[in-house]
C-alpha cells in the first residue's frame, strides 16, 4: 500500500528550479533511503512534504488524501514526524521535557502531564536515552542530541518517519547504534524515509532507495541495483566513472 | 520548587500584614509595585514565555483604564463589575491585532505593537465625547476614610497580582505552556511537532491583555483621574520590559521580583535625586542590560558570584 | 493649486525625513541594531547648533560639520564601548539597551538644557522663493538641498570606498566578512558612528524649520523607524524614496484630516508596511535576520 505520494511534484525559488517532475512513491512499512549529490533538492522535497514551505506545481497524497493544502501542524497530528538534519532541541527545556512535547501535540495528542511524561518515557526508553531525561539538550554530545530528536519523533507516535541526515556527524559505533533502532522503528510498523549521504547505512537499512539529483528522480530501486546505475555514478563522481561502472 | 514555595508563602503573609504596620506612603509605593508586578507577569506569557516582545502591551493596560473610566462615570457601574469588560476588550483587540502582527518577528513585532500603543492613545484622545480626550476622565470617588481607601487599593491590586501570578503559573505547567515554550525557542520545529502556532501565539497575546486591562481599569479608580498620557504612559513599557529582564523572563515568579527591585529602587531614587531620577533609570536600565541579561533569577540561580557577570558580557560581545 | 503647495511642503519636509531616516536605517540594516536613541542623538545636534548660533553666532548651516563630528565621535565610543557588548544578544535586550540611552539622554537634556522649546531664527529667515500662488521658503530650500547632498554623500561613500563596502559586506555575511579579515567590531563602530554623525545633521537642521525640545525626541526615531520601513533597511536610495513618502503622506494628511492623527496615521502607514510588505516598498532586507 502506498503511504506517501508525490505526483508531478515542482518547487520553484523565482527562476530556480529546486525540484521538478517529482513522481515519489513510499510503501507502508518500509525503509526508503534517499541519496543524492547536495543540492539536489532532497531537504526541500522534506520541506514540501511537512508545508513548511510551498509547493509551486503538483500534489502530494499521504494516505490517498491530499496534504500539500493542509498546514503543517495539521499533517504532524495526521502521523507524519521529521527530524532535522541540523538538530533544533529546545534548549531551556530538559530532555524529557522536549520529548513531552512530541507526545501533547502528535498524533497521540496527550490530555494532561502525566500522561505526555509516560509516552515521553517511553520514547526514550526506546532511544536509549532515559538516563539523560532531565538534562539540558546543549550539554549533550552530537548523537545524542539526534537520539534526542528521534525521541521527539517517536513520541509524536508517527506512521510516517522522515530522517533528515541523522546519521551525520556520528562516528562507526554510534553509526550502528542508530542502524539497529531505525530498524527496531521498521519491526513497530512504521514507514521510514531516510535522507543519507553514508552508505553503509543505505545499504544497510533500505529496503529500496530512491535518488534525486538537481530535482530530479533518476533512479529508485533495490541499493545494489542503484548504487551500478550508470545516471547515479554519473551524478555523484562524473562520467568518466559511470563508463567504468564503479561498484 | 518547594523552598521557592515556602519563601513565597511567608513573603505573602507579611504583605498581607503590612497595612497594619506601615504609614499610607509606602502603601502606596507596594500598592504601585504591586500593579508592576502584575503587568510585567501578565506581559510576560507572551514576551517571555512565547518569545514575541510585545514592547507595546501598556495598549491594554490603557484600554482597560478607559473601560473602567468610562464605564463608572457614563454607566455608573460598580468598579468591581468593570474589571470583567477591562479584561474582555484587551482579549478581543489582541485577538483582532494579533493575526495580522503575530506573523512579524522579532524586531518588527515589537515595534509594531508600540505602534499599536501610540495609535489607541491617539485615537483615545480624540474621542472627546466619550472619553473626555485630553482633558481627562475624572473617575467617581470612593467612599471612605482615607485610610480605608489605601488599603482597599493595597489589598485589591495585590489581589489582581496574585491572579496574575496564578494565571502565569498554571499555564507555566500545563500543555498550553509546553506549546508556548516550544514556539518561543523555535517556531518551526514547533509546528512541525504539531502545535497551531497561530491560534497558541494569540491566544497567549490575549490573555496577557486581558491580564493587563484588569490591572488598567484598577488603576484608573485608583487614581480616579485618567488621561491618554498618564493612561498609555511609554516609560511603563520599559519600565515593565526592564522588570522582565531583571527578574527572568523564563520563570513565573522573575517578573514579580524583577517589579519588586526596581520599584523599591525607583522610589529610594527618586526621593533623594528627584532631578537627575530619569537619568538613573536610564542608567539603571544599561546596567541590567549590559550585565545581567538572563535575570536575576537565572543569573544567579546557584548562588551569587561576580564571575557570572562577567561570563554574560562575554557572551555577547562582538 | 492649493494641492501643489502641500505636495511641495511634503517633499521639503521629505528631504528632511530621509536624513533623519537614512542613518537609522543604515545602523538597522547592518548590525541589527534599532537604535531607539537616534531622535535624541539628532536633539543633542540639535542643541549644539542652537548654543552655537546662540553664543557665539555661528550660522547653522556653518555648524553642520561641527555637529556631524561630534556626533560621530560619540557614536563610535557610544557602539565600541557599549553597544557592542550585547551586540550578539537577543533582539528585545538590543531594544531596551538602546531605549535606556533614549531615557538617560532625554532626562540628560531636559535636566541640563531644559524643557523649554528652542528654535533658530537668522536673519534670512522670512524671505521665500516665489512661483505663482506658490511659496518655497529659501531656508526649507537649503535643507532639502542638503539633505540630497548629504545622501548622495552616503551613498558615494557606501559604493565607491574601501570602508563604505566594507560596510555593505559585513552586512550581508558577517561571517564573510570576518574570514577576509573585516574586524566587525570596527565596522559595526564605524557604521554607527556614520550614522550619529548625520543624526546629528539632521537634528541640526531642525531649529531652522521647527521648534525643539526633548520631548519630540520619541516622535523623531518614530519618523526615522517608519522611513527605514518604507525604504528598506540599510537602503540609502530607499530612504530617500521613504522620506520623501512619508513627508507627503503626513502634510496630505494634516491638511485633509487634521493635525491631531499626525502620528497615528504615521504608524497605520507603517503597520500597513510591515504586514504587507515587511522588506519595505522597495526592497529585499539588506541583513538576513540570521541569529549568530
Amino acid at each position: 500500500m502506498v503511504i506517501l505520494e508525490t505526483r508531478n511534484l515542482a518547487k520553484k525559488y523565482g527562476g530556480v528550479e529546486v525540484l521538478n517532475d517529482v513522481n515519489l512513491k513510499v510503501y507502508k512499512g518500509e525503509i526508503l533511503g534517499m541519496i543524492g549529490p547536495n543540492g539536489a533538492g532532497k531537504t526541500t522535497l522534506m520541506n514540501l512534504i511537512c508545508k513548511l514551505t510551498d509547493i509551486t506545481a503538483g500534489e502530494i497524497l499521504y494516505k490517498g488524501e491530499i496534504i500539500n493544502n493542509k498546514k503543517t501542524y495539521e499533517i504532524a497530528k495526521m502521523g507524519i514526524s521529521r527530524t532535522f538534519q541540523v538538530v533544533k532541541p529546545f534548549s531551556g527545556l530538559t530532555v524529557l521535557e522536549n520529548v513531552m512535547v512530541g507526545a501533547f501535540y502528535g498524533k497521540k495528542q496527550a490530555k494532561n502531564n502525566a500522561e505526555a511524561r509516560q509516552i515521553a518515557m517511553e520514547a526514550l526508553q526506546i532511544v536509549g536515552l532515559i538516563n539523560e531525561k532531565d538534562k539540558e539538550p546543549s550539554i549533550l554530545p552530537i548523537a545524542q542530541r539526534k537520539k534526542l530528536e528521534l525521541a521527539r519523533a517517536l513520541a509524536m507516535d508517527p506512521e510516517l518517519l522522515i530522517l533528515d541526515e541523522v546519521m551525520a556527524g556520528l562516528n562507526p559505533r554510534e553509526l550502528d547504534d542508530i542502524m539497529k533502532e531505525i530498524v527496531l522503528l521498521k519491526e513497530r510498523g512504521i514507514t521510514i524515509i531516510a535522507i543519507e549521504h553514508v552508505m553503509k547505512v543505505i545499504m544497510g537499512i533500505s529496503d529500496r532507495v530512491v535518488v534525486l539529483h538537481l530535482g530530479r528522480l533518476i533512479c529508485e530501486g533495490k541499493p545494489a541495483e542503484v548504487c551500478n546505475n550508470s545516471m547515479v555514478i554519473e551524478a555523484y563522481l562524473g562520467s568518466k566513472f559511470a563508463q567504468r561502472g564503479i561498484a | 520548587m518547594k523552598k521557592s514555595i515556602l519563601l513565597f508563602g511567608i513573603f505573602l503573609i507579611i504583605m498581607l500584614c503590612l497595612p497594619f504596620f506601615v504609614s499610607g506612603y509606602w502603601l502606596r509605593v507596594l500598592t504601585q509595585t504591586f500593579m508592576f508586578a502584575a503587568i510585567a507577569t501578565g506581559s510576560n506569557i507572551i514576551i517571555g514565555y512565547t518569545g514575541y516582545p510585545a514592547f507595546g502591551n501598556i495598549a491594554f493596560f490603557g484600554v482597560g483604564a478607559y473601560v473602567t473610566g468610562v464605564l463608572m462615570t457614563k454607566y455608573e457601574i460598580s468598579f468591581l463589575a468593570t474589571l470583567p469588560f477591562c479584561a474582555l476588550s484587551g482579549f478581543i483587540i489582541a485577538v483582532l491585532l494579533g493575526i495580522p502582527l503575530l506573523r512579524l518577528k522579532g524586531h518588527y513585532f515589537a515595534i509594531a505593537t508600540i505602534g499599536v500603543m501610540e495609535a489607541i492613545r491617539e485615537i483615545v484622545d480624540n474621542m472627546t465625547d466619550i472619553t473626555g480626550g485630553g482633558m481627562g476622565l475624572t473617575l467617581p470617588i470612593m467612599e471612605g476614610e482615607p485610610a480605608y481607601i489605601y488599603k482597599f487599593f493595597y489589598y485589591t491590586i495585590m489581589l489582581i497580582m496574585l491572579f496574575s501570578i496564578a494565571v502565569a503559573f498554571i499555564i507555566w505547567r500545563s500543555k498550553f505552556g509546553y506549546a508556548l515554550r516550544a514556539i518561543r525557542i523555535d517556531e518551526d520545529a514547533a509546528s512541525v511537532m504539531g502545535i497551531n502556532t497561530t491560534v497558541y501565539k494569540t491566544l497567549a497575546w490575549a490573555l496577557s491583555a486581558a491580564l493587563v486591562g484588569i490591572v488598567g481599569g484598577a488603576y484608573a479608580y485608583w487614581l480616579t483621574y485618567i488621561d491618554p498620557h498618564t493612561a498609555f504612559e511609554t516609560t511603563y513599557s520599559v519600565k515593565m520590559f526592564a522588570m522582565i529582564l531583571l527578574g527572568g523572563a523564563t520563570t513565573v515568579l522573575g517578573p514579580m521580583i524583577g517589579a519588586f527591585i526596581l520599584e523599591l529602587i525607583s522610589e529610594i531614587v527618586w526621593s533623594k535625586f528627584i532631578e537627575i531620577h530619569g537619568m538613573i533609570l536610564g542608567a539603571l536600565i544599561v546596567f541590567i542590560v549590559l550585565f545581567i541579561p538572563k535575570g536575576l533569577f537565572e543569573t544567579f540561580k546557584g548562588g551569587f558570584s561576580l564571575r557570572k557577570i562577567i561570563i554574560n558580557l562575554k557572551e555577547y560581545r562582538l | 493649486m492649493i494641492i501643489v503647495q502641500i505636495l511641495i511642503n511634503g517633499l521639503l519636509l521629505g528631504g528632511f525625513y530621509a536624513v533623519i531616516g537614512v542613518g537609522f536605517s543604515l545602523i538597522w540594516g547592518v548590525t541589527n541594531i534599532i537604535n531607539l536613541a537616534h531622535g535624541a542623538m539628532a536633539l543633542l545636534g540639535a542643541y549644539i547648533t542652537f548654543f552655537l548660533f546662540q553664543e557665539y553666532g555661528i550660522d547653522p548651516f556653518l555648524s553642520l560639520p561641527f555637529s556631524f563630528l561630534c556626533l560621530f565621535i560619540f557614536g563610535y565610543i557610544l557602539q565600541r564601548f557599549l553597544l557592542n557588548l550585547v551586540v550578539r544578544a537577543q533582539i528585545f535586550m538590543l531594544l531596551i539597551l538602546t531605549f535606556g540611552i533614549e531615557i538617560f539622554l532625554v532626562n540628560f537634556m531636559t535636566t541640563f538644557f531644559s524643557a523649554d522649546f528652542r528654535s533658530i531664527t537668522p536673519e534670512y529667515a522670512g524671505t521665500s522663493f516665489v512661483i505663482g500662488d506658490i511659496v518655497i521658503p529659501y531656508i526649507r530650500l537649503a535643507v532639502f538641498a542638503i539633505c540630497i547632498f548629504v545622501t548622495f554623500l552616503l551613498s558615494l561613500f557606501l559604493n565607491k570606498t574601501w570602508h563604505g563596502k566594507a560596510i555593505k559586506a559585513t552586512s550581508l555575511d558577517l561571517d564573510a566578512a570576518m574570514m577576509v579579515g573585516i574586524s566587525p567590531a570596527k565596522i559595526y563602530a564605524l557604521t554607527f558612528a556614520i550614522a550619529s554623525g548625520i543624526a546629528g545633521v539632521a537634528g541640526s537642521l531642525l531649529p531652522l524649520t521647527q521648534a525643539f525640545s526633548p520631548s519630540i525626541a520619541g516622535s523623531l526615531t518614530l519618523r526615522a523607524f517608519t522611513v527605514s520601513i518604507l525604504g528598506g533597511l540599510g537602503r540609502v536610495e530607499g530612504a530617500l524614496i521613504g522620506g520623501i513618502l512619508l513627508g507627503i503622506a503626513e502634510t496630505l494628511s494634516s491638511y485633509f484630516i487634521g493635525e491631531s492623527y499626525k502620528n497615528a496615521i504615521t504608524l497605520g502607514i507603517m503597520v500597513l508596511v510591515l504586514v504587507i510588505k515587511p522588506t519595505g516598498l522597495l526592497g529585499k532586507k539588506y541583513f538576513a535576520e540570521v541569529k549568530h
